[in-house]
């Protein structure tokens, strides 16, 4: 008898894994949004049975949001929909055992002899105490090696979070069965190669979707679609950082959209594993123009007393008219240039929006060696109580070879809400806001050009 | 007898119900993996910080600078769909920059798997599957085996079903262990880069993997060498790399760029994978007593704090370290191309850029730069100091008739002079970047012999304004007369009136320029005006 319970065991227990070894997961479909977030839609072949049962989901993303789940068959409604995140371990065992009856095994630690008894679990409270007839023990309290065998599990406690659904269906029998939910831990944004040639004003500029997956969870075979946006989770949208766009464009992408956002589908299904980095080409254009400037910002009344770099600018734009005639998803712009045994080496690297096409772009790609900036306030002078006199120089000197043209910008005229007029000024400005003017100062090869002006202000 | 044979066909029957899945899934993707192991040529571009500045040297425990590291791989690709494994890449590289380019056909996605074989990962694979138990009696050395299924996670203690209940793995004080019959699948031992393709006909390609990583850094070092007459300076400069990568890169076309590259910050998924988290039901007894003598008698629950995932930080062997202060004789030396707005060294030969060392390599030899040493200065004008000791600066010009005239990166410098016959330091300083035409200053330190205080000898003040009597004295200790710069700035509200010598204006700030003989001192007196 007790043979045949054995083998039966054995088979269950051998038996089972050829089952669960597939994940569970039906035909998978994925949307991805930008901020971490994703939408699985899972369709599974059930077998619901007629009336009331319960089915459960293995297999759906480790970080799934439950309170986002949505269940369809047909000809099945929905009694209730349970998350139980109560997870099975050993001190969760001993701690539902107690009042119940186990098995203790001691084994002798001299000669290994097993003695076999059956013990009530009366408090798991720091240590076990336990009921072996009728004396009371502490639970290994002589070091003996003893096994604790429990004769079964509580059925709330999980292996894993583990997602369920009470049907009530009118039918029985095998029919498809959508499951949807959105789940956190999965993300993705662009990452775009741009190989500048300077000498021909263009460059040449690769796309790839970067997708991440730390769910948890592979996700098979998956028919996947990125969504290029930011949607508000929980009322709250994301308003993202720096996006380099200088010039919103007004264009339409030839691409499918949902709602305000691109739409980039995969070409193929594709597996997500599980803390996977997957890109995708999106992007490919050879030859758009582009072209580099310098620019130098100060801050108002700012001296240096040494001369710092002026920014190296990358202006391009996104236009189908000489761009990359594409909506750009936001992420990292990595820039690289040939060096003189033609190799591609990298120049630096920024970030950009959510882009719309027609648009230009500026991407500030690092700090020029040789093209520098030092501005001195060289003189303020109390004119009456409400009138300063305010005169700058900004020296800008080049070791290039060859001559360069730097956007000199001076920053903080609305300095205490104050209006601020330009006096004199060694050559025009031109003023970009309330707030800023620029000069557009040409430096000879290995040259400087100084520039004065005289700002007259309330303090 | 019967039984076991019975039990044996059983387990027999049982062992094949789980291997073959696994077969028929190896063929259901019916994808071939290819794997380059290293490749055949490669170059490293090394780049600074980004936020180091140029008086910290560079951290050989932690270096924050990055490479570029281009590598040229030799593949023979079969037809049809393809899985190339990139294996012997750098362990910081930055997954999301990796550029693929040779390919005969397009890259399908390319993918980091970073989940890592490793305890947990079993245990999780199996999860709800058949794995054996081993037991090791510690009496008679006796090995029981028997199966069981996992029924918990790796998360929070191991939890087994068995024939006859359920039990907890190690809470029992005996030698038990789990035995997988296999490696569940996607998993890698290290965080591996590879890429899909279709390839329509068999060929041998060269393609090339270009990719950032972290956990390089460089910096120019210079040495500079006073002459006798104190009036000229030999300046020799090193580009000094490190790699603290666990990988080395031999024979490596070697490059360093100097300018600030703009970098941000990457975000890379962590790996995935680390130990069992094992934990039991409460196990306190009637005797607690020091964790040692429990494991001393055979309680593993005290071992079992050391299985945890512990984060081992390498020491760090880096060789060379200790830089050599002689200027050498260079035979090699940097060589300076333009790379855009930024500039870039490359090393005529390849060398071995090692996994955690740094590497010196000349960049240029400049004899004869005539230089001055000044004193440098520098206090609000209505302020106070007493004795204060000038900063000592050289100071010299990056032009071409003063036998410089070249890009100088940003980097350290240590000054020495010969006196009777002996090297000594005189001090070191660092400079930022700087391109030629440029004055460069280098502050090495501070002269205990020159110093200087501003005192107030007294002050008048009315309804509109505080006119303060300033006295400000220099004085010079050293046999050698002392070229002083003294900067005097002062606020919007304040002015200087009636200096006793004439000043100067620099940076926006009345200046002092005075020459202070051996062992004397000089006087300079101002009324500091402040507007009420």
């Amino acid at each position: 008898m007790r043979l045949l319970a054995m083998t039966g065991l054995v088979l269950a227990t051998l038996a089972t894994p050829a089952i669960s070894q597939s994940s569970g997961q039906g035909d998978i479909a994925v949307t991805i949004y930008n901020n971490n977030l994703a939408l699985v839609q899972d369709t599974r072949r059930l077998n619901i049975p007629s009336g009331r049962s319960v089915q459960t989901f293995p297999g759906v993303s480790g970080q799934i949001r439950a309170e986002t789940v949505g269940f369809n068959a047909a000809d099945t409604g929905i009694v209730e929909q349970n998350f139980d995140y109560d997870l099975l371990s050993p001190a969760k065992l001993m701690e539902k055992a107690v009042g119940e009856t186990i098995t203790i095994v001691r084994i002798n630690p001299a000669t290994g002899k097993e003695t076999r008894e059956r013990a009530k679990v009366l408090a798991a409270n720091g240590g076990v105490v336990l009921q072996i007839g009728s004396r009371i023990e502490v639970l290994r309290d002589d070091r003996m090696p003893t096994r604790v065998i429990f004769d079964k599990v509580p059925s709330n406690l999980r292996a894993r979070p583990t997602l369920s659904v009470t049907l009530n269906s009118s039918r029985g029998g095998t029919r498809p069965a959508q499951l949807s939910y959105l789940t956190s831990g999965m993300g993705w944004k662009a990452d775009y190669v741009a190989l500048f040639d300077e000498n021909a004003g263009k460059m040449d500029v690769q796309g790839w979707v970067t997708l991440t997956n730390n769910t948890g969870t592979t996700f098979n075979n998956a028919k996947t679609l990125l969504v290029a946006g930011t949607p508000s989770v929980n009322g709250q949208s994301s308003r993202g950082g720096r996006n380099n766009i200088r010039r919103a464009g007004t264009e339409s992408a030839n691409r499918e959209s949902l709602g305000d956002f691109y739409l980039y589908p995969l070409a193929a299904r594709t597996t997500i594993a599980n803390a996977q980095t997957k890109q995708v080409s999106f992007l490919d254009v050879t030859g758009a123009p582009a072209q580099k400037a310098y620019e130098f910002s100060n801050r108002w009344l700012g001296t240096q007393r040494e001369a710092q770099s002026a920014a190296t600018v990358l202006q391009f734009s996104s236009s189908k008219d000489g761009g990359l005639g594409d909506a750009l998803p936001a992420g990292t712009v990595r820039v690289y240039m040939k060096d003189a045994s033609g190799q591609p080496q990298f120049i630096g690297e920024n970030t950009i929006g959510h882009t719309p096409m027609g648009s230009e772009l500026g991407l500030k790609t690092g700090e020029a060696f040789d093209v520098k900036v030092k501005p001195t306030v060289t003189e303020r002078r109390r004119l009456s109580s409400s009138k300063w006199r305010s005169v700058m120089s900004y020296e800008v000197t080049n070791a290039k070879s060859t001559p360069v043209t730097v956007s000199l910008i001076q920053d903080g005229l609305d300095f205490y809400w104050s209006d601020t007029r330009i006096v004199s000024e060694s050559i025009k400005s031109e003023r970009r806001s309330s707030n800023s003017i620029v000069w557009k100062v040409p430096v000879p090869a290995n040259g400087r050009t100084t520039v004065t002006a005289t700002f007259e202000t309330r303090f | 007898m019967m039984r076991r044979a019975l039990f044996a066909f059983l387990l027999f029957v049982g062992w094949a119900g789980i291997a073959a899945p696994a077969f028929a899934q190896t063929s259901e993707w019916a994808r071939q993996t290819v794997t380059s192991e290293a490749p055949s040529a490669v170059s490293v571009t090394v780049y600074r910080d980004p936020n180091r500045q140029a008086d910290n040297g560079m951290n050989l425990r932690y270096l924050g600078g990055y490479a570029l590291i281009t590598e040229q791989r030799t593949i023979t690709l079969p037809a049809g769909e393809i899985d190339l494994r990139f294996e012997g890449v750098a362990g910081g590289i930055i997954p999301q920059s990796a550029i693929v380019t040779g390919m005969p056909s397009a890259v399908i996605e390319k993918n980091r798997d970073a989940a890592l074989l490793s305890p947990s990962a079993l245990l999780n694979g199996h999860l709800g599957r058949g794995v054996t138990i081993r037991r090791t009696s510690g009496a008679t050395g006796k090995i029981t085996q028997f199966n069981a299924q996992i029924r918990t996670d790796a998360s929070g203690g191991v939890v087994i079903q068995t024939a006859e209940g359920f039990e907890a793995l190690q809470c029992t004080g005996l030698n038990e262990t789990l035995i997988y019959p296999s490696i569940p699948k996607g998993l890698s031992d290290k965080p591996t880069l590879s890429i899909k393709s279709r390839v329509s006909e068999p060929t041998r390609a060269t393609v090339t993997l270009s990719y950032l990583a972290t956990g390089f850094d460089w910096q120019a070092n210079y040495v500079a060498d006073v002459s006798a007459d104190g009036k000229s300076l030999n300046l020799f400069s090193w580009v000094t790399l490190a790699n603290g990568d666990e990988t080395s890169f031999a024979n490596a076309q070697t490059q360093t760029v100097a300018g600030q590259p703009n970098k941000q910050r990457d975000n890379i998924a962590p790996a995935t994978g680390g130990a069992i988290a094992l934990r039991c039901w409460p196990q306190a007894t009637t005797s607690d007593i020091e964790i040692r003598r429990r494991a001393a008698l055979g309680d593993l629950s005290s071992w079992r704090t050391e299985d945890q995932d512990v984060i081992t930080v390498t020491a760090k062997r880096m060789s060379g370290a200790l830089m050599e202060m002689a200027a050498p004789v260079s035979i090699v030396q940097a060589k300076q191309e333009e790379l855009g707005d930024l500039k870039l060294y490359r090393i005529p030969l390849p060398v071995t850029v090692a996994s955690q060392s740094q590497k010196q390599v000349a960049m240029f030899e400049k004899t004869a730069i005539p230089f001055i040493q000044i004193y440098e200065g520098e206090i609000g004008a209505s302020r106070y100091a007493e004795a204060t000791p000038f900063s000592t600066t050289l100071r010299f010009q990056n032009k071409k008739r003063d036998g410089l005239g070249l890009a100088m990166p940003a980097g350290k410098m240590v000054a020495f002079r010969n006196v009777s016959g002996e090297r000594l330091l005189l001090g070191e300083g660092s400079l930022e970047d700087k391109a030629i035409g440029e004055e460069v200053e280098v502050t090495i330190g501070q002269s205990p012999l020159v110093r200087y205080s501003l005192t107030s000898l007294g002050q008048v003040e009315t309804k509109k304004r505080r006119t303060m009597d300033m006295r400000l004295t220099v004085t010079n200790a050293s046999p050698h007369s002392a070229q002083v710069e003294f900067r005097l700035p002062s606020g919007d509200n304040e002015t200087l009136s009636k200096p006793s010598s004439k000043l100067g204006r620099k940076d926006g700030a009345d200046f002092w320029t005075v020459t202070v003989p051996a062992n004397s001192e000089r006087i300079l007196t101002y009324d500091l005006i402040r507007r009420l």
